[in-house]
């Protein structure tokens, strides 16, 4: 998938680039000729895109873990040592599930570190702290404090900073 | 929290942290030099290797303490992996990305709070 795009490429798209810009304003957008946006421009479309993948690598992260909260609770044995290792988890089918979805997380999370820096994708994957007590909320009816709505409300910030420079990028290839 | 406590969270932290930062040079390395090619696996298992430690490691706290309260430790890593990305694999880094990063780490920190 990912040979076939490369080879889908327009040639010559990197020189057009700057096109819908006025004079010099492209040299001010961040990324601007970086070796993300070029790896970006070659970026696969459909189910490979890394965005998508992404996203996909954050919902499995988000399902999984309710259910390792879950399976956990269910086999909680806080006086025997060997719990330490969480291994005696593995007696509960949810933290199984909850495997298969780290499993799953974890290939999207490789194809996405093959085009997205980290200093970039990890804080973005961090949507899932939202999420989490949002589907605490939404799914088993957990209130919400103020001070929990005002941090829901930091990270978003947080996230738009970080992903404002992607937006415009994504919008000029 | 005890000692032991602290010490399964930090070493569950840093393991996580690095195993993202190896699995991020190997998928690197992989992008010019293909994944048939021994450096490439070695790099990939020890990064399963330190996340499955990391794992496990939090599933054994997950059994003694909410998820609301090793939340923080988890909005750690995300300050620690932008800028050690920035320090070991020579990432750029803006001062937006950074300001980005902290906030998002405080938002963490005050949702585990509450």
């Amino acid at each position: 998938m990912v040979g076939r795009a490369v080879l889908c490429t327009p040639i010559g798209r990197r020189a057009q680039s700057d096109a819908p810009y006025k004079n010099g304003e492209s040299k001010l957008l961040p990324y601007h000729g970086s070796a993300l946006e070029k790896r970006m421009q070659n970026r696969p479309s459909g189910f490979g895109n890394q965005w998508l993948q992404l996203g996909l690598s954050v919902v499995c992260v988000f399902a999984s873990e309710l259910l390792l909260k879950r399976g956990a609770n269910e086999v909680a044995a806080p006086d025997d040592a060997f719990s330490w290792t969480g291994v005696n988890g593995l007696a509960s089918p949810l933290v199984w599930w909850a495997i298969l979805l780290v499993i799953a997380s974890f290939i999207s999370w490789l194809y996405v570190l093959r085009y997205i820096p980290l200093s970039l994708a990890y804080p973005l994957s961090r949507v899932v702290d939202i999420l989490v007590p949002l589907g605490c909320w939404i799914f088993l009816g957990e209130l919400i404090s103020k001070l929990r709505w005002c941090g829901i409300a930091l990270v978003i910030i947080g996230l738009a900073l970080v992903a404002k420079p992607i937006a415009k990028m994504e919008e000029r290839l | 929290m005890t000692f032991l406590a602290f010490l399964f969270i930090l070493v569950s932290l840093v393991t996580f942290v690095a195993a993202q930062l190896i699995l991020k040079r190997a998928m690197e390395f992989s992008a010019t030099n293909g994944m048939r090619n021994s450096y490439f696996m070695s790099r990939v298992a020890i990064g399963v290797v330190l996340m499955t430690v990391s794992f496990f490691l939090t599933l054994g706290l997950l059994q003694r303490f909410d998820l609301s309260y090793l939340y923080p430790f988890q909005g750690l890593s995300v300050i620690f992996i932008t800028i050690l990305a920035a320090v070991i694999l020579k990432e750029k880094l803006s001062a937006r990305l950074t300001i980005g990063a902290l906030l998002i780490t405080a938002g963490i920190v005050l949702v585990s709070l509450s």
